[in-house]
């Protein structure tokens, strides 16, 4: 108990060490400091990769995210206030780029199997291991088997609609039906989330 | 494993390096305070010169304001309206600073007072009503007058970064025709009847068009 007690200190120190130096170092940048910029980008970019793997599991595309997170920060960057705490500026940012991510992945992959004429078997390696990168995303476990198991054929195997219906052996209306519901209880999920 | 590392390293120098070189100095957001209160002098000021342009005042609406408490009420719900609409749409354009759902209920409460007290007042009215200072086309006249006071607010929260585009123009769209309404108030006849149907709806329907204004002239992120 005391352990677990000293732990959450540490971490609440952490974050204040960190929420201070953010702010400095953002402070710098938006009068044009390079260096303070650099060495900002460098922290935040292992802060949103944590954020980001600790909410969507170890998935490949993160990296594409972590990387649209900074670029959208970077265009937000004259909105932070230096009256206002950094880490809610961040990671509603963060937020709102993840899940806008996520929509777009979901209508290109549903554009991009929609058109592809010709079956591509996949391993059961490859389903596996996405289960298990599914497995370590706290949200994703969060969801019913039917709407995870809706996400992983559609948005991580790559499956089109009609054929993740078929998998699951449940109409393609049904199946479009719970991909939407799947991603708008991961956005919920999201921003009930505490950084 | 480690050639993967190797290239995620490559990736968030280049992007690092990307970002940061030739950076150049930004100029941090006004206060919401700051801007909503710039917004509302000038919007006051061009609706109140409009107002005045097209026709005169409705006469004694000035000194009715002091001697009944219920009126005076009934033009601060409009003005309050206005001003936490526009406050809480500047806010909206700061990530982080606020949830908006909390945001735009105190909007539509105030709203939902303001038509409440519209409503009471068909029964109960502040003062008897009646045709005096009725303008021809003042529900036009509402309209038209959102506009300008619309065209700044939407010229004001582009330079922020409203994530929920659609909630803020709304909010924006809700101030923006608050302050002539509050204004036909004064000019127009009274008659809660006639406020409701003539000077609130254009406070609706302002909303509803601010939204999609919102969702098509904010800029993304």
């Amino acid at each position: 108990m005391k352990r677990r007690r000293s732990d959450a200190g540490e971490l609440q120190d952490r974050r204040e060490v960190d929420e201070e130096r953010w702010a400095t170092l953002m402070l710098r940048a938006q009068a044009g400091d390079s260096a303070s910029y650099a060495a900002l980008l460098e922290d935040l970019y292992a802060a949103v990769a944590a954020y980001l793997r600790k909410n969507f599991g170890a998935l490949p595309m993160l990296d594409d995210c972590v990387q649209e997170s900074l670029i959208a920060l970077h265009r937000a960057r004259h909105s932070y206030d230096a009256k206002r705490p950094f880490r809610p500026w961040l990671f509603t940012i963060v937020r709102h780029k993840a899940v806008d991510f996520l929509r777009r992945a979901h209508s290109r992959d549903r554009g991009e199997a929609e058109r592809r004429a010709v079956d591509e078997p996949r391993g059961d390696d490859a389903a596996e291991r996405f289960e298990l990168q599914l497995d370590t995303s706290r949200f994703l476990t969060d969801l019913n088997p039917a709407h995870r198991e809706a996400l992983i054929l559609t948005k991580l195997q790559g499956h089109s609609v009609s054929e993740a219906a078929r998998v699951a052996g449940i109409s393609s209306t049904a199946m479009r039906s719970r991909v939407h519901r799947a991603l708008r209880l991961a956005r919920r999920a999201l921003e009930r989330s505490s950084p | 494993m480690a050639i993967c590392n190797a290239e995620d390293a490559v990736r968030r120098h280049e992007i690092i390096e990307q970002l940061s070189s030739d950076l150049e100095a930004v100029r941090p957001l006004a206060a919401p305070w700051q801007g909503a209160a710039l917004w509302g002098a000038a919007a006051w000021a061009i609706v109140l010169a409009l107002t005045l342009a097209t026709g005169p005042l409705r006469a004694g609406a000035l000194s009715a304001l002091g001697e009944h408490l219920r009126y005076t009420f009934e033009a601060f719900l409009g003005l309050a309206l206005g001003a936490v609409a526009i406050h809480s749409a500047l806010v909206l354009g700061v990530p982080g600073a606020a949830r908006p759902f909390f945001r735009v209920a105190a909007v539509l409460a105030l709203a939902a007072a303001w038509m409440g007290a519209f409503v009471y007042g068909l029964w109960h009215p502040a003062f008897p009503p009646s045709m005096l200072g009725k303008r021809a086309h003042c529900m036009v006249e509402t309209y038209l007058f959102s506009l300008a006071p619309l065209l700044l607010g939407m010229i004001a929260l582009r330079r922020r970064i409203a994530l929920e585009r659609a909630w803020a123009g709304a909010l924006v769209g809700a101030a923006s025709a608050a302050i002539p309404a509050v204004v036909m108030q004064i000019a127009c006849m009274y008659d809660p009847l006639h406020i409701l149907v003539y000077h609130f709806t254009p406070v609706a329907a302002l909303a509803l068009a601010g939204a999609l204004a919102g969702v098509v002239a904010l800029r993304r992120l």
